[in-house]
C-alpha cells in the first residue's frame, strides 16, 4: 500500500499581481521504503509541493484542490491542530537552508529534546538519551549536545537537521534540496547518510532536487516537474534509459557525461514560464523542439505509456 | 588676539574629543564611569536606612540650615535632613522607575509579540492604538494617565509604565516580524510545534538582547518621568521622600537663598541619568544592536 498518495494537487499563491499557479494538478505516490525523486528547474513548484504535503505553504499560498492521502487519511482535510501531530512525528522535512534552520540561541540538545517532547510522553532525561542516540546515528559526537549551532560547520548542521527530522521515527521524510548549499564532499557524505538511514529505518523518502545525478544515485523512481505540472513519472532506470518527454530528454542531455568525447553542452533554449500567466496548452510548448498544433491549444494529460511509465506529451499518445 | 586663542582652544578640544572617540578605550571608559555612577547610587538607595543620619520624615529644630557637620547637606524648610531625604528618595525613585519598566516591558513586549506574530487584523488594531499613543512624548502621556489615576506611589509607577509601552511595542513587533521569517521558525513548525511554544521558546529569546538595550534607555526615561511627575505635584506626594517632589519643595525656598534643598535632589537625578546613559550607550555599542532613541 502506498504510504503517500498525492492526487491532482493544486496549490496557488494569491498575490497582488495575480494568481501564481505554482502547483497545478500534481499526482504521484510513494510506497513503503520507496525513494521518489522530484526534479525540475527552480520555481517549477517542487518546494511548494513539499510544503503542501506538510500543509505549511506560507500565505498568500493555499491548497486549492486535490487530495494528499497519507496512511489512508486525507491531510488536506485535517485541521491545523491535527497537522501538528503529523508534522515531525509522521512526516518530517529536511530543509535546504540549514544555516538558518537552527535557533541560534538554543543549545543543540534542547532543540532535539523539544522536537521529541512535542510528540512523545517521556522525561527530559530519556529524551536527552534519545537525542544523543540519534546524533550518534547521523555521525555527530553525542558529547556535542551542549553546543550551539554556530559551533558547527555546514555539513554538520545538515546532519543535525537530519537528526531532528528522524528523531520521532517518521514514516516519510521529505528532503528539500538537502545538499544544495554543501560542497561536493559533504554533499556525498550527507547523501550517503540519508540513503543508509533510509534503508536502516525503513523510511519512505521524497527527495527534491534539481540535480539529476543525486536522484539517479538515491531514488527508486523519479518525477520530473515543469511549470507546476509533472511531465514524466517512472522508475529511475526506464526514465534515464529512455526518457519520453522532450523536456526530460533535454534535461538529461544537458548533463555532461563523465566518459566519452567532449561535446558542447546541450542547453534548453528559453526560460521557464512565469506562473502568473502560464502559456496555454502544454506549458512546455514554447521551448519544445517538437511543437505541434495541438500543443498550443490543449494541455496533455499524464498517461501510462508503458508499464509504470507515465508521460504528459501529445507526441507519445 | 583673544579670538585667536579661543579658536585654537576650540580646535584642541575638537581634536581631543575625536581622538578619544576613535580610541578603543573610549567605550570601556564610558561604560565603567556609567557603571560606577549607577552602582554608587543604587547602593545609596539600598542602604538608605544605614547611611542616613536621621529619619527622612523627622522634623528638626533648625530649619533651612546650610550644610554643616550636623546636617551634611543641610535641612529643608521643615527642618528635615536633606541627605537622609535624598538617600531614601533614591530608594523610592528607583523602585518606582523599576516597577514602571516592568509594567511597560510585560505589556509592550506582549502586545508587540502578538501583533508581530499573528499579524492581520489584530496587528492593525493594536498597531494603530500604539501609534496614537506614540505621538505623545512620554512625559505628556504619563501626565495624562496620572491625572486620570490620581497621585501616589503605585499610580505613578502605572502611569509611567503605560507611557513607555509604545516604545517596547514598536521594537518588539519589528523584531518579531524579522525573526518570524527566519528558517528555524519554519523548521520548528515542521516538527509540529504550536504557537505558544514557538513564541516562548524561539521568538522571545531572540529578542532579549535588543530588549535589554532598550530597557537601559527606558530606565533613564522612567526616572526622569517619575521625578517630573513628582515635581509637578501629580506623582509621589509629600511627605514621601522622592527626588522630584523634593526638588519642588527646594525650588520654593530658592528665592530665599537656600540652594541646598533643591541642588542635591536635582544633582542626583542628573548623575543617575548620566550614568545610565553612559552605560546604555556603551552596552548598545558592545552588542551592536543599533537601537536608537526616539
Amino acid at each position: 500500500m502506498a504510504v503517500l498518495e498525492v492526487k491532482n494537487l493544486e496549490a496557488f499563491f494569491f498575490t497582488g499581481m495575480g494568481v501564481v499557479e505554482a502547483v497545478s494538478g500534481v499526482s504521484f505516490k510513494i510506497d513503503k521504503e520507496e525513494a521518489l525523486g522530484l526534479a525540475g528547474e527552480s520555481g517549477c513548484g517542487k518546494s511548494t509541493t513539499a510544503m503542501a504535503i506538510m500543509k505549511l505553504i506560507p500565505p498568500p499560498g493555499k491548497i486549492v484542490n486535490g487530495e494528499i492521502i497519507f496512511e489512508g487519511e486525507d491531510l488536506v482535510k485535517k485541521s491545523e491542530l491535527e497537522m501538528r501531530n503529523v508534522r515531525g512525528k509522521k512526516i518530517s522535512i529536511v530543509f535546504q537552508g540549514f544555516s538558518n534552520a537552527l535557533n541560534p540561541v538554543l543549545k543543540l540538545g534542547d532543540q532535539i529534546v523539544e522536537a521529541i517532547l512535542n510528540h512523545e510522553k517521556m522525561s527530559k532525561d530519556e529524551a536527552l538519551e534519545r537525542a544523543r542516540n540519534i546524533l550518534d546515528q547521523v555521525g555527530i559526537e553525542p558529547s556535542r549536545i551542549n553546543s550551539y549551532p554556530h559551533e558547527f560547520s555546514g555539513g554538520m548542521k545538515q546532519r543535525v537537521m537530519i537528526a531532528l527530522a528522524l528523531v520521532c521515527d517518521p514514516t516519510l521524510v521529505i528532503a528539500d534540496e538537502p545538499t544544495t548549499a554543501l560542497d561536493v564532499i559533504s554533499q556525498g557524505q550527507v547523501l550517503k547518510l540519508i540513503k543508509d538511514l533510509q534503508g536502516k529505518l525503513g523510511l519512505s523518502l521524497l527527495l527534491i532536487t534539481h540535480d539529476l545525478s543525486v536522484i539517479a544515485e538515491m531514488c527508486d523512481s523519479l518525477a520530473i516537474m515543469y511549470a507546476g505540472k509533472i511531465v514524466e513519472y517512472a522508475d529511475v532506470t526506464s526514465l534515464f534509459g529512455s526518457p519520453l518527454h522532450p523536456y526530460s530528454e533535454a534535461l538529461i542531455n544537458a548533463f555532461p557525461p563523465l566518459k566519452g568525447p567532449k561535446l558542447r553542452l546541450k542547453s534548453i533554449p528559453g526560460s521557464p514560464p512565469i506562473l502568473i500567466n502560464p502559456p496555454p496548452g502544454c506549458r512546455f510548448h514554447p521551448r519544445c523542439p517538437n511543437t505541434m498544433e495541438i500543443c498550443r491549444k490543449e494541455g496533455p494529460r499524464l498517461v501510462e505509456v508503458r508499464n509504470g511509465h507515465y508521460v504528459a506529451c501529445h507526441l507519445r499518445g | 588676539m583673544s579670538k585667536e586663542i579661543f579658536k585654537a582652544l576650540l580646535r584642541i578640544k575638537d581634536k581631543t574629543i575625536k581622538k578619544f572617540k576613535q580610541s578603543a578605550m573610549s567605550n570601556q571608559v564610558l561604560v565603567s564611569v556609567g557603571l560606577i555612577l549607577v552602582i554608587a547610587i543604587i547602593f545609596l538607595g539600598a542602604f538608605a536606612s544605614f547611611v542616613s543620619p536621621y529619619s527622612p520624615l523627622e522634623l528638626g529644630e533648625d530649619k533651612l540650615s546650610p550644610p554643616t557637620t550636623v546636617h551634611p547637606l543641610g535641612t529643608d524648610n521643615l527642618g528635615r535632613d536633606v541627605f537622609s531625604r535624598i538617600a531614601h528618595g533614591t530608594k523610592i525613585s528607583l523602585l518606582v522607575a523599576a516597577s514602571a519598566i516592568s509594567v511597560s516591558l510585560v505589556l509592550g513586549a506582549g502586545l508587540g509579540t502578538v501583533s508581530g506574530y499573528f499579524g492581520g487584523f489584530i496587528d492593525r488594531v493594536i498597531g494603530l492604538s500604539m501609534d496614537a499613543l506614540f505621538t505623545f512624548p512620554v512625559i505628556i502621556l504619563a501626565l495624562a494617565v496620572s491625572v486620570m489615576l490620581g497621585p501616589g506611589v503605585t499610580n505613578t509607577a502605572i502611569a509611567v509604565g503605560i507611557a513607555l509601552i509604545p516604545s517596547y511595542y514598536r521594537v518588539t513587533r519589528s523584531l518579531v516580524l524579522s525573526i518570524k521569517e527566519r528558517g528555524f521558525i519554519e523548521g520548528t513548525k515542521a516538527i509540529g510545534a504550536g504557537d505558544f511554544h514557538m513564541i516562548i521558546r524561539h521568538i522571545l529569546p531572540n529578542c532579549l538582547s535588543s530588549l535589554a538595550v532598550l530597557t537601559s534607555f527606558n530606565i533613564a526615561e522612567a526616572i526622569i518621568s517619575v521625578a517630573g511627575l513628582g515635581f509637578l505635584g501629580l506623582g509621589i506626594q509629600q511627605p514621601t521622600p522622592e527626588w522630584g517632589a523634593d526638588l519642588k519643595i527646594g525650588r520654593e525656598v530658592l528665592a530665599a537663598g537656600a540652594w541646598w534643598p533643591s541642588l542635591f535632589p536635582g544633582l542626583l537625578i542628573f548623575v543617575m541619568v548620566l550614568g545610565i546613559n553612559l552605560l546604555s550607550e556603551g552596552v548598545n555599542a558592545m552588542f551592536k544592536v543599533g537601537i536608537t532613541r526616539r
